[in-house]
């Protein structure tokens, strides 16, 4: 599988969120660090197929323990990508394989789609 | 009975200070601001937002089955105390209702959404005025008067509208009818948009029927600004800071307003309108479906600057 880089591990801050991959205005993935752990996903609400994050790499709620989509409040857990409350409970982010090699992230070169 | 139009919209958000940056770039007056408590964020006519932590023991219950961030509290501005009297008296007839001391005539709709009626805070203002040079007609500016300035501060005139998804749209709507709400238009299958009487605005409320049992809450609220290419230039200017486009711009034909929305710290979209249409009690309700092509007559999205030669 074709790979590309993301970005550096780093350019994540620990804890927190960052949207990657622009594309016209806004970003098509919601990218999630926990430790050395990265939680890549579509940014893709199930809802309304709109992009998540009110404002540049907000993506996270207040006390930065789930995804919220910021359009009408779906929240969705950041490892399974299962929305748990919100107007698509029971939906699912579509997850982003990647994986960390020498401090950086990478996905695959061609992304899933929603209809994968 | 003379309910003029939405006085405030009161949230309980998670992201304190994201909330309060976001209805300052959206052009809000901050009356005032306390970090522990929250703040209230004022358009031109003195309607506002209230921001208040979700936890906030003061705050009515959140509508049944909805989460942080959310709308908590709908105040709607009445013309006097005899509408205030009207209103309690109807509302008393089949469940509780309480007037605190800040004057607030409080209860809960049908679908559990807290809503409160107070003598209005709405005010006269000065604004730019806005004028169209339109051919025909007689300028709508004084010679030498520019109307295109980059650096214009646009400010939100009045708040205009609030959208619910409610679990029984026959019975809310029968609700609202009530308290003298008309409807002016509706989407089939999916809800009215209904005004008041104390106003000519096609819409202060809309209500769409929710398509499962966990869509709930706030859709969307709007303030009004002045015109279309004020709604064009502060999207604009709110998109270069970063927030992100959900739907627009572009203009809708029931209202007649133009849109765009935007993603928002509060569980609901926030959107920016302008130029609705106003009716009367000639006026005779219209039914379409919902879908794009009825939702508006164009649509369009920010992209980056351009000119020929670059």
């Amino acid at each position: 599988m074709t790979e590309q880089r993301l970005c550096a591990l780093d350019d994540i801050p620990d804890g927190g969120a960052r949207g990657l991959l622009r594309e016209g205005l806004d970003d098509r993935l919601c990218v999630v660090r926990q430790g050395d752990e990265v939680f890549v996903w579509l940014n893709d609400c199930p809802h309304e197929h709109r992009p998540m994050e009110y404002r540049q790499d907000q993506f996270l709620s207040g006390d930065r323990g789930h995804i919220v989509c910021y359009a009408h409040s779906a929240h969705f857990d950041i490892r399974s990508g299962r929305c748990f409350a919100g107007p698509c409970l029971g939906e699912h982010l579509v997850k982003v394989p990647a994986r960390i090699r020498d401090g950086a992230v990478w996905v695959p070169a061609e992304l899933p789609t929603l209809f994968d | 009975m003379n309910i003029l139009g939405l006085d405030t919209l009161v949230f309980g958000v998670d992201d304190m200070a994201g909330s309060r940056q976001f209805l300052l770039d959206y052009g809000l007056d901050e009356v005032g601001f306390d970090p522990a408590v929250g703040g209230v964020y004022a358009a031109l006519d003195g309607t506002s937002i209230t921001i208040r932590h979700s936890n906030d023991a003061g705050l009515p219950p959140l509508p049944p089955g909805a989460h942080s961030p959310c709308l908590r509290e709908t105040i709607y501005g009445v013309d006097n105390a005899d509408t205030l009297a009207a209103l309690k008296a109807e509302l008393a007839k089949d469940r509780p209702v309480e007037q605190g001391a800040d004057g607030v005539l409080r209860t809960l709709d049908d679908g559990g959404f807290a809503i409160g009626f107070q003598t209005t805070v709405r005010r006269p203002y000065t604004a730019r005025f806005l004028g169209f040079n339109v051919p025909g007609q007689p300028p709508g500016r004084a010679p030498n008067d520019c109307a295109a300035n980059p650096d214009e501060v646009i400010k939100p005139r009045s708040l205009s509208h609030v959208v619910y998804f409610v679990p029984d749209v026959t019975k809310a709507e029968a609700f609202y009818a009530r308290l003298g709400f008309v409807v002016t238009d509706r989407f089939n299958h999916l809800g009215p948009f209904m005004r008041p009487a104390g106003t000519q605005d096609h819409h202060t409320l809309f209500m769409i029927e929710r398509q499962n049992d966990h869509m709930v809450g706030c859709n969307h609220f709007t303030f009004h600004l002045g015109s279309a290419a004020e709604v064009l230039q502060h999207g604009w200017n709110f998109v270069n800071k970063g927030y992100k486009s959900f739907w627009g711009p572009g203009r809708h034909i029931l209202g007649s307003n133009h849109f765009w929305y935007f993603n928002s710290p509060f569980g609901a979209v926030m959107e920016i309108d302008a130029d609705m249409d106003v009716h009367d009690d000639h006026w005779v309700p219209r039914s379409c479906d919902p879908g794009k092509d009825n939702s508006q007559i164009f649509l369009f999205g920010a992209q980056p600057k351009w000119a020929p030669g670059e």
